[in-house]
């Protein structure tokens, strides 16, 4: 503040810096405290990239008035899905928008109908179907609306009206699709390890689908467990086909531009330069997981073919029998897991860097997938998970999934278990009504509460009671506990969320590479909201 | 590195507001520099709607510079009519990336080369005028005018009391629409302080609700109060990334 002495003695001051607080809607605020609270540091998103906005809902529906949209399904960085129903037909579908960021270019609009079209002639009970596609106008929020789209760390453009001036050329690409009444992949191996009989039931529809996709001359490049959906019978659908050729050239170019600072042209093939895997999902996640790409299609993104499909589904087939992605030094699933060996051979040659030394087709994993399965014995048959699909509800049914909770409670109760007998296994649960943060080191662990109406005595660790009291940061030290974060791969720190009487995985990362503190932040609104937590460490 | 969007072409806005993860993101100011010469009844929304927003900022400026209650309030409105006219958005490029920077530019550009001539015409210049509630705004710039800070300060301070105003005007709004409108009188306080400096305990009698509950309610307002404002500033700059350093000018202004 300059000269106080002018201040004439009426206009009230804000008491602690000072500044004379303005009247209005500000009536008893102080400009510069708020805006220091602002800019605290500790903001909405903690620096990381700002996610995906969907629009709401209620903002889709002006544009679609031939849909009644029912809710919003699914959401990634190729878009986001909505359930909706086709009033005239009276059917089910799912609505998929691209993000209205990409496609401001005119070409975009010819290359997305010659894609669609061929997309459409994929009719193949394993492929989701494609019933329509188009564009609709979207405008930026121009007027004040009492709607708010969710908010992230970024201002959102709404959509407030079909365009048909044609002033703002800012187009809403569109894919009316199949709505699938089931759950995918993903969701299933959250819920715990699947069982090699049902991987084995899973895969070879998938080759069936992706080989008359590639006897079309249409590559998937994006074969990931997010794509691969199961209806309530078990049946395969396989979703998104060909999206990641659509969406990933504009992104690529982004990224690239964003990251190496070069133009987009040349950045993606620079010589010499392999970006990262990490520098690619941190450029966009729009490019698909990096973990299910061929290493060709990380080089050379335009130059792939069906081989870079058949290697995304050797990374899924690994992930189903072990749980895990495989690693830098490619190990055999039968080395993590009791699998036939077999099914080694199977997995390690469809995951080959080289595409020479792949399968060249996808049918032929098919029928060496085929000739193991029948010898598998002692396994859970999967009409036992069809059965189980078919009771649940279908909303929350990947939630609700019997088979999941009964997976994820046997996971549970066996970490549990061996945390009691192993040093390798922390689990820390709580109630969570705000943020909270559990610090590990050596023999020590913390409970911090950074904001939180917890009462102390919801803690449990390593299925025992806790009851350090309500202070603000409780610690203890436990004898079996020896937490030395020191190699990476083993080590993973899981925060699971409990959900009905099971509990569901919500988000995994990697635990520190050293043997400094470590420190899981949950901020309870990031997941949902209050709710009892689990943090599972493993060593 | 990201270009900076030069002025008034239709490609400049559209490749810093298209960061990937950042694909919804539009604002007001990225729709009027899209369009640039060729406004669009969009982007002349968006422009009259920045600009009913943040005229006040402007007249504090000019009434700083020592003019009177009503060559001030002539003034402003002779400036928007003339700012609102197409193509007047040319020639200023340099702070094109900041809707603040920009409009006060503009109104340099106009108190030097154009008052005079914009007072011969008659006022408005034929354009209907933006229905400004001058009445308050002496209120309000008496109440402004306590500590004499340069003209180019005090706009910054209006233009930061005014945004604010917006948010907080948006966050009581939509606290209100939860139902939650008594916890939002309460708490709003909270807003201006950091972590533990103001009680819990206080709030939780008046309210009814017990400290932890209040505890988590303050939390939350505050974080909803980051977002709407780092919003509402990003509908100012043509790169929301730039929207921390754009914080930091403003907060610059009550130093």
């Amino acid at each position: 503040m300059s000269d106080p002495r002018v201040i004439p003695s009426d206009i009230p001051k804000c008491p602690q810096c000072g500044t004379p607080l303005p009247t209005g809607a500000l009536a008893g605020l102080c400009p510069a405290c708020l805006l220091k609270q602002g800019a605290s540091d500790e903001t909405a998103t903690g620096g990381q990239a700002p996610p995906f906005h969907p629009p709401s809902v209620a903002e889709l529906a002006p544009l679609f008035p031939q849909l009644e949209i029912l809710e919003l399904i699914g959401m990634g960085g190729m878009g986001a899905v909505y359930k909706a129903r086709q009033k005239e037909l009276d059917r089910l579908v799912a609505l998929k928008i691209l993000p209205p960021g990409i496609g401001r270019d005119a070409a975009f609009a010819g290359r997305f109908a010659r894609e669609a079209r061929a997309l459409a002639k994929l009719n193949h009970p394993g492929i989701v179907t494609l019933y329509e596609f188009g564009h609709v106008g979207q405008t930026s929020r121009l007027s004040q609306t009492s709607e708010t789209i969710p908010a992230g760390s970024t201002p959102q453009g709404g959509i407030s009206e079909k365009n048909e001036t044609g002033a703002t050329p800012v187009l809403l690409f569109y894919f009316l699709m199949g709505f699938v009444d089931g759950v995918n992949l993903r969701q299933l191996l959250h819920a715990g390890r699947i069982a090699p009989r049902e991987a084995l039931a899973i895969v070879p529809q998938i080759c069936d689908a992706l080989q008359f996709a590639h006897d079309q001359g249409i590559v998937h490049r994006d074969i990931k467990p997010e794509n691969i959906l199961l209806d309530r019978r078990g049946r395969v659908k396989v979703a998104d086909f060909g999206l990641a050729k659509l969406v990933g050239a504009d992104v690529a170019a982004r990224s690239a531009e964003l990251r190496f600072g070069s133009t987009a042209a040349d950045a993606p093939n620079e010589p010499g330069r392999r970006p990262a895997l990490q520098e690619l999902t941190a450029a966009g996640k729009v490019m698909g997981t990096p973990n299910y790409m061929a290493p060709e299609q990380v080089d050379h993104p335009n130059e792939v073919d069906n081989r870079a499909d058949i290697y995304a589904l050797g990374v899924v087939f690994y992930q189903m029998l072990t749980g895990e992605l495989p690693g830098k030094r490619l190990e055999p699933p039968s080395s993590k897991v009791q699998i036939d060996v077999r099914l080694d051979e199977i997995v390690l040659r469809a995951l080959e860097k080289n595409p020479e030394f792949r399968y060249q087709q996808v049918s032929v994993l098919k029928t060496q997938v085929e000739a193991i399965a029948p010898t598998l014995s002692n396994q859970p048959p999967i009409k036992n998970l069809k059965k189980t699909m078919q009771t649940t509800s279908h909303k929350t049914i990947w939630i609700g999934s019997a088979i999941g909770i009964a997976c994820v409670a046997l996971v549970i109760a066996l970490l549990t278990f061996l945390a009691g007998l192993s040093r390798h296994t922390l689990t820390v649960r709580a109630f969570i009504d705000g943020i909270d943060v559990v610090k590990v080191s050596g023999n020590k662990l913390w409970f911090e509460h950074e904001e939180s109406a917890l009462p102390g005595k919801n803690i449990f660790v390593n299925g025992k009671a806790w009851t350090p009291g309500w202070t603000n940061n409780v610690s203890t030290e436990f004898a079996g506990l020896n937490a030395v974060f020191r190699t990476i791969d083993a080590q993973k720190i899981q925060i699971t969320k409990r959900v009905g009487r099971g509990t569901v995985s919500i988000a995994q990362f990697p635990s520190p590479a050293n043997d400094e503190t470590l420190a899981v932040r949950i901020d309870d609104e990031d997941f949902g909201g209050a709710d009892w937590y689990e943090v599972v460490i493993s060593w | 590195m990201v270009k900076k969007p030069s002025c008034l072409t239709s490609e400049a806005s559209t490749s810093s507001t298209t960061a990937p993860g950042d694909i919804f993101a539009t604002t007001h100011w990225t729709v009027v520099l899209a369009a640039g010469k060729r406004s669009t009844p969009q982007s002349d929304r968006a422009l009259e709607e920045l600009c009913r927003t943040y005229w006040f900022p402007l007249y504090a400026y000019v009434r700083r510079r020592g003019h009177t209650k009503e060559d001030a309030e002539d003034l402003t409105q002779a400036f928007f009519a003339r700012f609102l006219e197409k193509n007047y958005l040319a020639g200023l490029s340099a702070e094109c990336g900041r809707f603040r920077a920009f409009l006060l530019a503009s109104l340099k550009h106009f108190l030097i080369n154009e008052w005079d001539k914009a007072r011969r015409q008659k006022r408005g210049g034929g354009v209907t005028p933006l229905s400004l509630d001058w009445q308050t705004a002496d209120t309000q710039f008496q109440i402004a005018d306590t500590s004499e800070p340069s003209p180019d300060k005090a706009f910054d301070r209006e233009w930061a009391v005014t945004l604010l105003a917006q948010v907080i005007e948006r966050l009581r709004a939509e606290c209100e629409a939860e139902g939650r409108g008594k916890q939002f009188v309460e708490l709003k306080i909270f807003l201006t302080a950091g972590k533990g400096e103001l009680s819990h305990a206080d709030a939780a009698k008046t309210l009814g609700l017990d400290e932890g509950a209040v505890r988590v309610a303050v939390h939350r307002l505050r974080k909803r109060y980051r977002q709407l404002l780092r919003d509402e500033i990003a509908q100012t700059l043509a790169d929301s990334a730039d929207v921390d350093e754009e914080m930091r000018a403003l907060f610059g202004a009550f130093a």
